[in-house]
């Protein structure tokens, strides 16, 4: 096997040129970035979350900053999955970078079916959403309910042929190790962690939380202390790799996520404020290593001394 | 991405401020309506404020971009602290821009406090081409009425307060009777939506939104506005916008 450069790694089966993913919500679906920075050289970009149909998403207003973070409300907008296959999917194609493709369902059927269409689509890697609201169910997420995200990951996995399955869980919960080690049992190839955390804002002079929905998500490097600890505390309990995320905004973030038992990484929010951040933090990342005389990042994963 | 240098940072009263930056060659083509981004803060390891602010190009002098800006959150104070030769970070050109290509029109630009930051930029462009220009600038109080030296080739100013401190007393949708053919109208959505209903029906409207951006150029999809008529796809304030037909604009939808 040929020598591996200083931040290829493989996932999956998949190789990445560099551990640095584009997270899901922050880069569109890829094309939306193409004349801010060179999409080749970002290891992977993981596409806005799609669903069978187009989704509408939530009444604005839909984000607040709060102290070094970002509370979203999105409501998982998205041109739906058929028109990503057929629309963008090829452009994005002509681009040397993994594409995952996050998605999601209101049940388990429609899971099951977007699922099927991209594992015989040409992306490269399925990333599962389990913190959506689940509807059919009763507003229970499938992401904070163990038997749910069994049950999903299994029904997924079934039909799944071709691509590995990534699950992405909710930190809403009590333990996340298990739910996990839930997901890893049902199937899951690997574990991204974490998603935003659950999260208010209010104007003190309407009385009105800030974003329409009343509750969104938490993201940005307020975070980041709360998804180092998770997938730590992830790593101990399975033997699948992780994508660490949650607030990276420069190498040392990127080294933490490493040191706790990440495989690679995703950048989310640091995306909105200069979309040149994950550019930037690889080419610190080799000083960092030619420094520290590593080989290949991957030597760093799990490394952390207790 | 860009590195700009501060030019000034001009204090115009308590909580109005016009700051002048370095622009590349490229910026310095901006059209009236487009917007920047600015790190507020100098340094951008800090994180708090998190994210880029969008401002509208309010003028353009020599090779500097001027900015008018309103001091409302912590984005726009961290702005105040910045002094001439600071080095701060800019995004853009962003968004589209005011249909400035206009000859012998009667017009009128309708702005409410800080939405008179695009004007000056476009009243430069429509000037001197045979147009009969209108101001309606309302505020809350006279705090809120700024700028007006940029506006001396404009053929009449109304100017009202909320507490009659400047201009006539109340709102400045209700001083809108004239017959206009295409009017430009910058302010809170209330008051653009207002503007709307005051306006003969012959009328173009061109509207300049403002959303909560993340990232201005169409990532997070955080500035959507609703247009009738493409009730199936949202549209994005930062990419699509920030320069609407306001007859087409769902204002029930956004945040007032």
């Amino acid at each position: 096997m040929a020598e591996l450069k200083q931040l290829e790694v493989c996932l999956c089966g998949i190789p990445f040129k560099n551990p640095l993913i584009l997270a899901s919500g922050t880069c569109g679906y890829g094309l939306e970035l193409r004349d801010y920075i060179d999409l080749n050289r970002v290891g992977g970009i993981s596409v806005k979350g799609l669903s069978l149909q187009p989704c509408k998403g939530n009444p604005m207003p839909r984000i607040v900053e709060t102290s070094a973070g970002l509370i979203n409300a999105i409501g998982l907008e998205n041109v739906g999955v058929n028109d990503f296959i057929n629309n963008i999917l090829p452009d994005l194609k002509k681009f040397d970078t993994v594409i995952i493709a996050n998605f999601w369902g209101k049940s388990i059927e429609e899971y099951v079916e977007v699922a099927r269409l991209l594992d015989a689509s040409d992306i490269d890697m399925l990333e599962m959403n389990v913190s959506c609201p689940n509807i059919k169910e009763g507003g229970i997420s499938f992401g904070t309910n163990l038997k749910q995200l069994e049950n999903v990951t299994n029904s997924v996995k079934k039909i799944i042929k071709y691509k590995p399955l990534i699950v992405k869980l909710s930190p809403n919960v009590g333990n996340i190790a298990t739910f996990a080690k839930a997901a890893e049992n049902s199937g899951a190839d690997c574990i991204s962690a974490i998603n935003t955390i659950l999260a208010m804002s209010i104007d003190i002079n309407t009385f009105k939380p800030r974003i329409a929905n009343v509750t969104g998500g938490l993201s940005g490097p307020a975070i980041k202390p709360i998804a180092v600890r998770m997938v730590y505390e992830i790593y101990k309990s399975i033997n699948i790799p992780i994508i660490g995320l949650g607030g990276i905004m420069n190498y040392m973030d990127v080294l933490e996520f490493f040191l706790v038992g990440s495989k690679v990484v995703q950048i989310g929010t640091a995306n909105f404020i200069n979309p040149d951040n994950a550019l930037n933090i690889i080419n610190d990342l080799k000083d960092y290593l030619n420094d520290k005389k590593i080989k290949n990042i991957s030597e760093l994963t799990g490394k952390i001394v207790v | 991405m860009a590195k700009s240098k501060i030019i000034y940072n001009k204090k115009i009263n308590d909580n109005y401020f016009t700051m002048s930056i370095s622009a590349s060659s490229e910026t310095l083509k901006a059209k009236p309506g487009n917007f920047i981004m600015l790190k507020t803060n100098k340094n951008n390891l800090v994180y708090d404020p998190l994210l880029r602010r969008s401002f509208a190009v309010s003028d353009i002098e020599e090779d500097n971009i001027v900015i008018t800006y309103k001091v409302i959150g912590k984005g726009t104070l961290g702005l105040t602290y910045l002094r001439e030769n600071d080095i701060i970070e800019t995004s853009g050109l962003l968004g589209n821009y005011f249909n400035c290509s206009l000859n012998n029109k009667r017009i009128a630009i309708i702005a409410g406090g800080i939405g008179i930051a695009p004007f000056p930029l476009l009243v430069k462009r429509l000037t001197k081409k045979n147009n009969f220009i209108d101001l309606y600038y309302g505020g809350k109080s006279k705090n809120d009425i700024v700028l007006l030296d940029k506006f001396k080739e404009v053929d009449n100013i109304f100017i009202t307060t909320e507490d009659g401190s400047k201009g006539k007393k109340g709102l400045i949708t209700d001083y809108i009777n004239r017959e206009y053919e295409i009017a430009f109208v910058c302010g809170p959505n209330p008051m653009m939506m207002h503007s709307i209903y005051k306006l003969n029906e012959t009328c173009e409207i061109e509207v300049s939104m403002e959303e909560r951006m993340a990232c201005g150029i169409g990532l997070c999809m955080g500035c959507i506005v609703n247009l009738r008529e493409e009730t199936m796809k949202n549209k994005k304030c930062c990419k699509d916008g920030p320069i609407f037909n306001g007859r087409k604009v769902v204002w029930q939808n956004l945040n007032n």
